[in-house]
């Protein structure tokens, strides 16, 4: 058939329905064409007459529609196109929210994470004096609902007080610090303090240790327990636990309670390891 | 071409992923229904999981969820917030207060209120009224609420009752405030004195829990 090299490609292109596939095979077919017009051209063909030819020797545009449309389906095409749409979307609004984000952390800067620390061997501040009398760095590891439990610092320290107020002169302070990890950054565990508080502790030698607080337990029946807690990235919590210990005389053991349900995990200073 | 729509589909969607994960991770993790949060924040706390028995869900633009699940050893109440409430479960009846107020109605206008709800009555209980006093500074009011059951609880509703009383209203609501802070770790709730009565369903008392709170230290 032959017709004008736009006509025909606008004719055999018609069924693609994606627009941009259709215009890179439009494209494709007119260039097919061009190379068929310079060749009638050689022959000594008009321009009008070569593209008359070159369009005559393409074949029918309807069959040929035809069979694009069948090749060229437009939903792969589409789908792309949604996702393009989706990226953009979410890319602006990744970039809005992180602005946000960026400009909250500037005008309201995170404080340097503290961390539990070894103390030095003497502190004094005023009228009570530390001396750390021993240390350990537990081994092993427990797995508590999915976070990991260790408990990479301990030590006990004699605590002495010379002030004018009626405090007991001397305690032996026993500080276990524990740390939960977990590479679930969307949950992490909870840095409440009474995960630690809200149970007692219990120790080798029969010692119980507890938050002194009415409906939790007294000073009857519990040593001084209580417990500061530290973030540590995204990932991890410390719990710094501290237990009075009775005459400075360690247990073998502390059975630590986690949580607000059943479970606990042992530190066994004998051995250097924090087991289940 | 087919291909290449594909391919390219394929590291759009993937780069759609990260995009969505970097927004997910800015807003704070959310969750899509109260329920996974509440689930989340149980296995955070390492509590055991419980059994969802109560829920809320707020009527009004402002009003918050609420979830209440129960476990042997306690009464998990979310928080919208975004943390759970462990009250410690008590023989005969555990009553706790929520942590966000509640919507009822008064004639043709609705209002918020404090509520408070016994997720565990004793068995057979049909019925349940609960006194209680509440302070702010030098004023206290006793308020007597009939419970209305849902389902296993129990749910007592408190209503003002000093609305356009500038003075009263303003001690009121200061208080009613307070009771929806309370935590199971303050001692807080144990200061709040009240009767917690059981009937069955012939109106015959089936038990009774009272808590002295701040009227046993003023008789002290």
């Amino acid at each position: 058939m032959r017709m004008f090299a736009q006509v025909w490609v606008e004719e055999a292109t018609r069924k693609i329905r994606f627009k941009p596939d259709r215009a890179a095979v439009a494209r494709e077919l007119l260039g097919h064409i061009q190379d068929l017009q310079e060749k009638y051209k050689g022959q000594g063909l008009s321009p009008y007459d070569a593209e008359m030819q070159a369009t005559e020797d393409m074949g029918d545009p309807a069959a040929i529609a035809d069979e694009l449309g069948r090749l060229h389906r437009p939903y792969w095409g589409w789908l792309w196109r949604l996702s393009q749409w989706t990226l953009g979307i979410l890319l602006a609004w990744a970039v809005i929210t992180g602005i946000g984000y960026v400009r909250n952390l500037l005008e309201y800067p995170a404080a340097e994470a503290e961390l539990p620390q070894l103390p030095e061997a003497v502190e004094s501040n005023g009228a009570w004096t530390r001396r750390l009398l021993e240390h350990w760095d537990m081994e092993g590891s427990v797995d508590l609902g999915g976070y990991r439990f260790t408990a990479p610092l301990a030590y006990l320290q004699e605590i002495t007080y010379e002030g004018p107020e009626d405090y007991t002169p001397l305690q032996y302070q026993l500080t276990v610090c524990l740390r939960a990890s977990t590479w679930r950054f969307w949950e992490p565990i909870s840095a409440a303090q009474y995960m630690v508080l809200s149970h007692d502790a219990a120790d080798s030698a029969g010692t119980r240790y507890g938050r002194w607080e009415p409906g939790l337990f007294s000073e009857e029946t519990h040593r001084h327990y209580f417990c500061n807690t530290y973030g540590d990235g995204p990932l991890a919590v410390w719990y710094a636990i501290e237990l009075d210990i009775k005459d400075g005389e360690m247990p073998d053991w502390v059975d630590i309670p986690i949580g607000y349900g059943a479970e606990s995990l042992r530190v066994n200073f004998k051995e250097g390891v924090v087991e289940p | 071409m087919k291909k290449r729509h594909i391919r390219r589909a394929l590291r759009n969607i993937g780069l759609a992923a990260l995009a969505g994960l970097v927004i997910w991770c800015i807003k704070g993790f959310p969750l899509p229904t109260p329920e996974m949060d509440f689930r989340r924040d149980e296995r955070q706390a390492l509590a055991e999981r419980s059994e969802i028995i109560w829920t809320y869900e707020g009527t009004m633009r402002g009003d918050e969820d609420l979830l209440v699940g129960l476990s042997d050893t306690a009464v998990h109440v979310w928080h919208p917030n975004g943390y759970v409430l462990f009250w410690p479960r008590q023989e005969g009846g555990t009553l706790v207060p929520l942590p966000a107020e509640t919507r009822y109605q008064d004639q043709a206008i609705s209002y918020l209120g404090p509520a408070l709800l016994v997720p565990d009555p004793p068995a057979g209980a049909a019925d349940a009224r609960l006194t209680i006093t509440l302070r702010e500074n030098e004023w206290s009011e006793t308020y007597a609420v009939k419970g209305q059951p849902q389902g296993q609880v129990f749910f007592f509703q408190l209503e003002m009752r000093y609305r356009g009383d500038a003075e009263n209203d303003y001690y009121e609501s200061n208080a009613f405030r307070w009771l929806a802070y309370e935590r199971p770790e303050s001692s807080g709730f144990r200061q709040y004195p009240y009767t917690l009565e059981f009937f069955d369903a012939s109106g015959n008392p089936l038990s009774t829990i009272h808590q002295e709170g701040w009227l046993a230290e003023e008789d002290a």
